[in-house]
């Protein structure tokens, strides 16, 4: 009996769960020192070590970082998988619904006007308060609008804001200018010990709700007129969903700056190498495959050498772009 | 009979665009309803009204049943599919929602309904294939077999034979009848197949008229002469069920002959305007011999109609 599943699929959610601790742990391994990986074990599991100096490289800087670089792809990347259904547009991002220029409107603001400090601490609230702010305007349009009017505005306040960045820019001076722009590179290297438990607490709570919604979605692939057939309340459905994405790309913008990309392959990744479309499976093998692609990203972003770093949005498209293009090339080719 | 639908006072339409006003209607239990009226008469409003999907203006749809309308009404619409990238038999598998956990997860019972289902349409050899790589005829079949995966009592369909070739038109329709036979399932179908409806349907529902439902036993309605009424038939006697050529006075020709190469003969002598008469200067024979069919006509043979039809002209 032929059943439920689709030809070529690989077993994703196997191949993820090895890669993510092999990358996790290269990344801990990796940098200007590198340490052995039997070393980083028992660091890990908090065995004498044979030098002190490493013990404080892993713990105060490494493990933050690569903790960071996998729930920021886990949560963008499930973001994505969000909005792509929600709006029934393979090439969305989660960025689509105006939070990530919320988020830069927010940073921009407060840098040029100089109420942002120096801490890492004020960027990340300013974006959080502008990508708060712009969720609050763009889920009030919601309530009233379809998924379509939806994306459009997303996409008008996206330009709105992006226009009014660029006045901002205009009037500023050079420092603050450097420091808007550096944030715009995306960054996951600035997170500390005490960010980590709001930026984990959020994206965990993000891709739960995502899969609680996840049987809704699989109806809503239909449409939503068979969707609401099905007994699912489409409207309670996308508030949920937007909700989900919300929390995962304004948290994440809010802590790492505005990563591109990942929302966009991973999903795909996903879609294509495993046949399947069931949400249930789609979202952790996307969380799974978004871990993986920014580890991935940011150990290359240290290729230049000892004490240099490519912004990850760099690495991220110029890595991810072509491997995309390959796979959806020969994915669309009539079987 | 037991009615599995019932509205009472129901108005249709979308604000202050009323459709259909004040509408009391049944479904039985057991029946094939066919409805039937011109494009915008608000068929499909209607049917998303009783599925539940849209709202009514007032009154309400009594569904007569104990559990959630998802367990027992499923639908057939015309929507296009959000996500082409699912293939057949995820969407046929998608009809197991309603009965299924979070997990998603498929009971050996499921999949032998979505297997059923798929074999039932004829669309098995369809399963893994993408929806996007489907004719919209393959596409209406797998649709079809979306709803009856959802195990439902009723079943309401919008124009589900409309891309389909003329055998699975007559299968999905005979396949419809035979559910209400057999597990007592009432099935509305919106269509735009005026025979078809008047050879399957128990009752016919026609709108168009104004914001009121015409309904009958199809005979009743032909005979009537509702149906003529409301599609405004053009040069087609409904009551002896042929189109009617304008005659032309020119030429008049006599046919001698039996069987199916004398009705077809006549076909192609009316479509072309000639009269055909008791006596005529043109007579014509059709000579049938087992399988081989001519035609004699001023004392030459002709074996096809082109043929004849060339020498009439002449």
């Amino acid at each position: 009996m032929p059943l439920i599943t689709p030809p070529r699929r690989l077993p994703v959610g196997l191949i993820g769960s090895i890669l993510l601790p092999v990358l996790f742990l290269f990344s801990l391994m990796a940098g200007t020192v590198s340490i052995p990986a039997a070393e980083v074990l028992n660091i890990l599991v908090g065995k004498e070590t044979s030098d002190p100096v490493w013990q404080n490289i892993i713990l105060d800087l490494r493990l933050p970082k690569a903790l960071t670089a996998a729930l920021c792809g886990a949560g963008l990347a499930v973001g994505g998988v969000l909005t792509q259904s929600l709006f029934r547009n393979p090439l969305n991002g989660p960025d689509v619904i105006g939070l990530t220029s919320g988020a830069g409107l927010g940073v921009a603001l407060m840098v040029s006007t100089g109420i942002a400090g120096s801490g890492a601490l004020s960027l990340t609230s300013s974006a959080f308060a502008g990508s708060s702010l712009t969720f609050l305007l763009i889920s009030r349009i919601a309530r009233s609008f379809s998924a379509n009017s939806l994306l459009i505005a997303g996409i008008m306040f996206s330009a709105f804001a992006s226009s009014i960045i660029t006045v901002l820019q205009f009037y500023s001076g050079a420092e603050e200018l450097q420091r808007y722009t550096l944030w715009t590179m995306g960054n996951i290297s600035s997170t500390t010990w005490e960010d980590i438990p709001w930026l984990a607490g959020s994206v965990f709570a993000g891709i739960f709700l995502a899969l609680y919604s996840s049987k809704g979605l699989d109806a809503y692939d239909l449409s939503t007129g068979y969707a609401e057939s099905l007994g699912i309340q489409t409207s309670r459905l996308r508030r949920s969903v937007l909700i989900s994405a919300a929390l995962l790309t304004g948290s994440i913008t809010a802590f790492c700056g505005p990563i591109t990309f990942v929302g966009i392959a991973g999903p795909h990744l996903v879609r294509v190498l495993s046949g399947g479309n069931t949400h249930i499976r789609l979202i952790p093998y996307s969380a799974l495959a978004g871990s993986i692609l920014v580890l991935t990203c940011d150990l290359l972003s240290s290729l230049p050498g000892p004490g240099r770093f490519l912004p990850l949005n760099a690495v991220t498209a110029l890595l991810g772009a072509p491997v995309v293009i390959w796979i959806i090339y020969r994915s669309y080719q009539k079987p | 009979m037991e009615a599995l639908l019932e509205t009472s006072g129901l108005s249709v339409g979308y604000g202050k665009h009323v459709l259909f006003k004040d509408l009391d209607l049944k479904v039985n239990s057991g029946e094939l309803i066919c409805f039937m009226g011109p494009n915008g008469s608000g068929k499909s409003s209607l049917l998303r009204t009783l599925a539940g999907i849209q709202k009514a203006i007032s009154g309400e749809v009594s569904y007569n049943q104990s559990h959630e309308r998802s367990k027992f009404l499923s639908v057939v619409l015309t929507d296009r599919i959000g996500n082409p990238g699912l293939t057949a038999e995820e969407v046929v598998a998608a009809g197991r929602i309603p009965f299924q956990d979070w997990t998603r997860k498929l009971s050996a019972e499921d999949i032998s309904i979505v297997n059923d289902c798929m074999k039932l349409t004829g669309c098995s050899g369809l399963a893994s294939t993408k929806m996007e790589w489907l004719s919209d005829g393959q596409r209406q079949l797998v649709m079809l077999a979306r709803a009856l995966a959802q195990s439902p009592k009723v079943l309401l369909l919008d124009e589900p034979t409309a891309h389909l070739d003329l055998n699975n038109r007559v299968e999905v329709m005979n396949l419809l009848r035979s559910l209400c036979r057999s597990k007592g399932l009432s099935v509305m179908v919106c269509t735009h197949e005026l025979d078809l409806a008047l050879q399957t349907a128990d009752c016919i529902w026609l709108s168009g008229e104004d914001d009121q439902l015409i309904t009958g036993v199809p005979e009743d309605l032909v005979l009537n002469g509702a149906v003529d009424r409301i599609f405004k038939l053009k040069g087609f006697t409904l009551k002896t069920g042929k189109l009617e050529h304008q005659i032309s006075e020119l030429q008049s020709v006599s046919v001698e002959g039996s069987g199916f190469g004398l009705l077809w003969t006549k076909n192609a002598l009316e479509r072309k305007g000639y009269r055909i008469a008791e006596t005529s200067n043109n007579h014509i024979a059709v000579v049938t011999d087992g399988e081989n069919i001519s035609w004699s006509i001023h004392h030459q043979t002709c074996h096809s109609i082109r043929e004849l039809l060339a020498i009439l002209q002449e």
